[in-house]
């Protein structure tokens, strides 16, 4: 059975067209919070996985929010775009 | 023995005052060199947020960055804020808010955003971690100059006070607009 994406509560909302590069300042894991086959609302530009001063894309299809895990984005250890 | 000891007692002396001396100059060097000092609040380990959004010529985009979160126990009070290198865009208005209760925003194509509470930016307090708000979002409304087709701010300078002194502090995250014909408003 796959591993879900990590719970992630605090939230930002971005609405559709809009996108974000994450430049890490410590070592943070990203992922996409939809299953990539089924309903996409997002796109990543790298794959999911851990990374250590990584810039990474989000980039917004339809409105959706990038949450991190233990904190906001700004310094959240784990982002998810859902 | 004791001329031994009182010698190297006072060449201790000697170099402990020289550092004073240095500590101090430093110090005053600073105050009066119009390089404000570093305060307690660091963007250091954070994460840099570079977010874009399409728009059109009449959109007024609202745009949330994050101050770092407080290492003090006291709180902290915001001044102003201020846009740095902000090229082809025009600053309609900066507020405040706490996100977890009032509304987290990345970028939204509308200003004010609907159902998001703010605060002005002057006097917003930055409470210390571990409080139960320990979070302060930037909120700033920008929209494209006249006939500008894209445009940037590349962060935002805060000024702010802790424990009676004022300091200053950029937030490294930015913002591009794209105008777009494709955008429409939220």
């Amino acid at each position: 059975v796959a591993a879900g994406p990590p719970t992630a509560t605090h939230c930002l909302f971005y609405d559709a067209g809009s996108g974000t590069t994450i430049n890490s300042g410590t070592a943070v894991t990203f992922s996409n919070g939809y299953a990539m086959s089924t309903q996409i609302g997002l796109s990543l530009s790298t794959s999911t996985g851990f990374t250590n001063q990584a810039a990474v894309n989000f980039n917004f299809l339809a409105n959706g929010n990038l949450c991190g895990s233990n904190n906001y984005p700004f310094s959240a250890a784990r982002i998810v775009g859902k | 023995v004791r001329d031994l000891v009182r010698g190297r007692q006072g060449r201790i002396g000697l170099v402990v005052l020289g550092l004073a001396i240095v500590v101090v100059a430093a110090f005053l060097a600073t105050r009066t060199s119009g390089v404000p000092p570093v305060g307690p609040l660091s963007t250091t380990n954070l994460n840099v947020i570079a977010d874009r959004e399409p728009v059109s010529a009449s959109d007024t985009v609202t745009w949330g960055a994050f101050m770092p979160t407080n290492p003090t126990s006291e709180p902290i009070s915001i001044t102003s804020v201020e846009p740095v290198d902000p090229s082809g865009v025009e600053i309609v208005q900066i507020e405040a808010n706490d996100p977890t209760t009032e509304g987290a925003i990345g970028t939204i194509r509308v200003f004010p955003p609907p159902g998001v509470t703010m605060h002005p930016i002057a006097g917003a307090i930055l409470q210390p971690l571990g409080s139960k708000s320990p979070y302060l979002q930037i909120l700033v409304g920008v929209r494209l100059t006249s006939g500008a087709v894209s445009g940037s701010i590349g962060g935002l300078r805060v000024t702010y006070v802790a424990g009676g002194e004022s300091y200053q502090l950029v937030l490294p995250d930015s913002l591009k607009l794209e105008q777009s014909p494709a955008s429409s408003s939220a």
